[in-house]
């Protein structure tokens, strides 16, 4: 018994003496990290260089302690370097910044317009890369300069990344915003066919009044931008890849302009190979949504007027569908995913036509299939008004 | 003449001289070669009040005290029936303590009784003061952090064990009375789990069970994920633990190991303090220690809440104090050192070391740990009264059955007039 006792203790003592040993690897404290919420990358003056610039917050600003007055202080500072590639100016930054940057928390990645019709992709693998970077990161375009988007007072909050990605998180409500991610981003790219949108933030007003706007989308063909899409016709992108929450609908029945609010809507792409080789997308989309609000005295109500403003709702989805169509056909890009699609299905045959994609793109044959249907009308039947006697 | 109830008159002169100093009257006549012992007893001792160490919102408010016989006879109250049964012995060769276990003569195990009893029986020391030396003697595994003897202040859960198949030793001098065997679960349960409605009661386990685990794991996992995996945390969060970390010198395992070692030298200060001065300095400690050295900038507040959470979490289970207090120690040091992995691995040898223990023959994690679904109604949740049929597994397995219906009560006439005859 005391023979055991006493190896047990050695073998314990010399385990013990290893944990010393290693110190604690891997330890940061938090007072030690320069956080970083926002990237914002730029095409800089002199020949291949971009210009990163990284919003790093100020972590005793955030809460100002109760004897402080509530500063004016900014509670981030925007660094700003110049350089050949992603990773060395973030590294760089160190001989400014005090603290190792930590990216984990970056929301936000922005790129300016010059450089993104140059493509992006080479500037973000070193964030599909390493560990830390987290692969749902927001990939917005800027129509300016990125550094100019991430340089302003939010009205929530205290860092603009933030208040970036929150009015991304907002755009369930008109669903008139793409969005991309960067997981999204590294799936379209190993797609020859297809093309992403990513939403364009753009900037209002100077000074205390500046404020952002994040809208629309910019098409990115392998990684590089081709053109813009207007709200419009952002949403009819995302009526077709079932992407739609809510929003609102403009619908004119009989000169009786009324709102109609989109409840739900779901939709299902199929493509459909034709005896001939031809392929027919079919795109059946079933949606439900509530009057919202309408103009005038005539009550909208009544089952022949709620069939005539399913009608109306579904023509104006159409009309968004096609419309984004047309877009996607002069850019020559497939948003769609409808390469996707037809991969998917009919593998075999895709092999041939993969390397005519550009051409059948144009030459597809669209089946659209609208089913509107209003399932209420709020409070209200008729409008408030004298009864007509 | 004088009457007397119990009087012994074959002795020897051994006998006389311990009867003397167990408080009999030794009788001895001139001319006579035999001594009287007369059992006269009286004496001082504490009335039976309401033990301080385990109060209770419903039941029975009667504690043990020090004197055996006074203890004896409270238990013999519970359970009025010939088959309880009280061995006595003596231990202890300077004390010579009166000993006794108790036990329901056949619904206990006999094996039970005899590991016991054989233990009893090699204890071989000067003094026996307490319950205390009893437990360490005989305990199953005295380098194990985890108590495998249980104790009781009450006189109502050492009948409850008792009548579920289990051994209470009774201890002259000291109202803390051993029950044996103790496993993991009980230090769970409590008289009144079973005295209310089974809802809340279960409700209030789980509860226990959750605290057990805040106390010893809290500063743990706190500085793990503030020191190693800051990327578990949630955006807003961690921008309040930055602001709250800003400025503090010291790391976050220091910090925490402070804290724990401050806590622990109030709470045995508060112990030992005069009544009057206690509660208040025990408070004054907490509160304005604590809000001075987050002032100071020496402690940042979010480790403030984490030990006081952790705190006052370990009293909702006093049975596991004490082993509480170490595996949270152990915890934080891995935590520190080796962050989220480090928990990992102190959990892991934790169960590991569990699962092998076993008090008195019977494993520590059982019902869970082997499997007994029949057990389980009485474990994490308390399953009511009336579907409680049968005693733990292997406790008693002579006698398993407590009662005979499993239906829930009201009760019609016709099973009424069925069970008039009292199975045990």
């Amino acid at each position: 018994m005391n023979k055991q006792v006493k190896s047990a203790g050695i073998i314990l003592l010399a385990v013990t003496q290893l944990f010393m040993l290693t110190g604690c690897w891997n330890r940061r404290e938090l007072n030690t990290l320069a956080i970083v919420m926002g990237i914002g990358i730029d095409k800089a003056q002199a020949g291949d260089e971009i210009e990163l610039t990284t919003q790093i917050i100020k972590a005793d600003k955030l809460h100002p302690a109760e004897g402080q007055a509530g500063s004016d202080e900014k509670a981030y500072f925007n660094l700003t370097n110049t350089g050949t590639d992603v990773f060395s100016i973030l590294r760089q930054d160190t001989h400014k910044v005090s603290r190792k940057l930590y990216i984990p928390y970056t929301q936000v990645v922005i790129f300016g317009e010059d450089l993104a019709e140059e493509g992006i992709q080479d500037y973000l693998d070193i964030f599909m890369r390493d560990h830390e970077a987290r692969l749902n990161m927001n990939i917005l375009i800027a129509p300016g300069k990125a550094s100019d988007t991430l340089d302003f007072e939010p009205d929530f909050g205290k860092v603009p990344a933030s208040s970036i990605a929150q009015l991304l998180e907002n755009r369930s409500a008109t669903s008139q915003t793409a969005d991309l991610e960067l997981v999204d981003f590294m799936k379209c790219l190993t797609n020859e066919t297809a093309a992403t949108v990513a939403p364009l933030i753009t900037t209002e007003g100077t000074g205390k009044e500046k404020r952002v706007k994040v809208s629309a989308g910019a098409v990115l063909k392998q990684g590089k931008m081709i053109g813009k899409l207007t709200e419009t016709e952002t949403r009819g992108l995302l009526w077709v890849t079932n992407r739609i929450k809510s929003g609102l609908l403009n619908v004119n029945v009989n000169g009786i302009e009324a709102t109609i609010e989109n409840i739900k809507s779901s939709t299902k792409v199929t493509p459909e190979m034709k005896d001939d080789g031809t392929i027919q997308m079919k795109i059946k989309i079933k949606q439900s949504g509530s009057l919202g609000s309408q103009k005038g005295e005539e009550n909208l109500a009544t089952p022949e007027k709620m069939q005539q403003l399913n009608q109306a709702t579904a023509q104006v989805i159409r009309e968004e569908i096609q419309q984004s169509i047309k877009k996607a056909r002069e850019l020559n890009a497939d948003i769609f995913k409808f390469g996707e699609s037809i991969h998917k299905k009919y593998p075999k045959e895709w092999k041939a036509l993969e390397s005519n994609w550009d051409d059948l793109f144009q030459k597809l044959d669209i089946d659209l299939e609208i089913t509107a249907q209003i399932t209420g009308v709020g409070r209200l039947g008729k409008p408030t008004s004298p009864e007509k006697e | 003449m004088v009457a007397a109830s119990d009087v012994k008159d074959d002795c020897v002169i051994s006998q006389l001289v311990q009867g003397c100093l167990t408080g009999e009257v030794i009788l001895l006549l001139d001319h006579s070669d035999q001594g009287l012992l007369v059992t006269c007893r009286g004496g001082d001792k504490r009335n039976v009040e309401e033990p301080s160490s385990e109060s209770v919102i419903r039941g029975p408010r009667e504690g043990f005290t020090e004197c055996l016989r006074t203890n004896v006879s409270l238990i013999r109250r519970k359970i009025r029936n010939p088959a309880l049964t009280f061995d006595s012995r003596v231990l202890g060769k300077k004390t010579r303590t009166s000993i006794c276990v108790a036990y329901l003569k056949g619904t206990t195990n006999q094996s039970l009784i005899d590991n016991i009893q054989k233990r009893l029986d090699k204890i071989d020391t000067d003094a026996i003061l307490e319950s205390g030396y009893i437990e360490q003697y005989i305990e199953d595994a005295p380098f194990s952090i985890f108590s495998t003897v249980g104790y009781t202040e009450k006189p109502d859960t050492a009948a409850a064990r008792i009548l579920e198949g289990r051994v209470a030793i009774l201890i002259d001098g000291t109202p803390f009375v051993l029950t044996a065997p103790f496993l993991f679960e009980e230090s769970f349960q409590t008289t009144e789990d079973y005295y209310s409605r089974p809802y809340f009661m279960s409700m209030l386990r789980l509860v226990r069970y959750t605290a057990f685990f805040v106390t010893v794991l809290s500063p743990a996992l706190y500085v793990a994920v503030t020191t190693f995996h800051q990327e578990l945390l949630p955006t807003e969060l961690l921008f309040t633990m930055v602001a709250a970390r800003e400025g503090i010198p010291f790391p976050a395992v220091l910090e925490a190991m402070v804290m724990l070692l401050a806590f622990e030298i109030l709470r045995e200060a508060g112990v030992r303090l005069p009544k009057p001065v206690g509660q208040a300095m025990s408070i004054v400690g907490a509160l304005i220690m604590g809000d001075a050295a987050v002032s100071a900038g020496l402690i940042g507040s979010p480790m403030v809440i984490v030990i006081a959470i952790t705190a006052v979490s370990v009293f909702a289970v006093p049975l596991q104090a004490d082993s509480a207090a170490i595996l949270r120690l152990f915890y934080l040091i891995l935590a520190g050192t080796m962050g989220g992995f480090g928990i990992t691995i102190g959990i892991l040898g934790t169960l590991v070391h569990l699962s092998s223990l076993k008090s008195f023959g019977y494993a520590y994690l059982s019902p869970i740990v082997p499997l007994q679904v029949q057990d389980l109604k009485d474990s994490l949740i308390r399953a009511p009264l009336w579907m409680m049929i049968t005693r733990p597994h292997n406790m008693a397995n002579r006698d398993r059955t407590r009662q005979r219906f499993f239906v829930p009560p009201p009760f019609d006439e016709a099973d009424d007039s069925e069970n008039q005859d009292d199975k045990q």
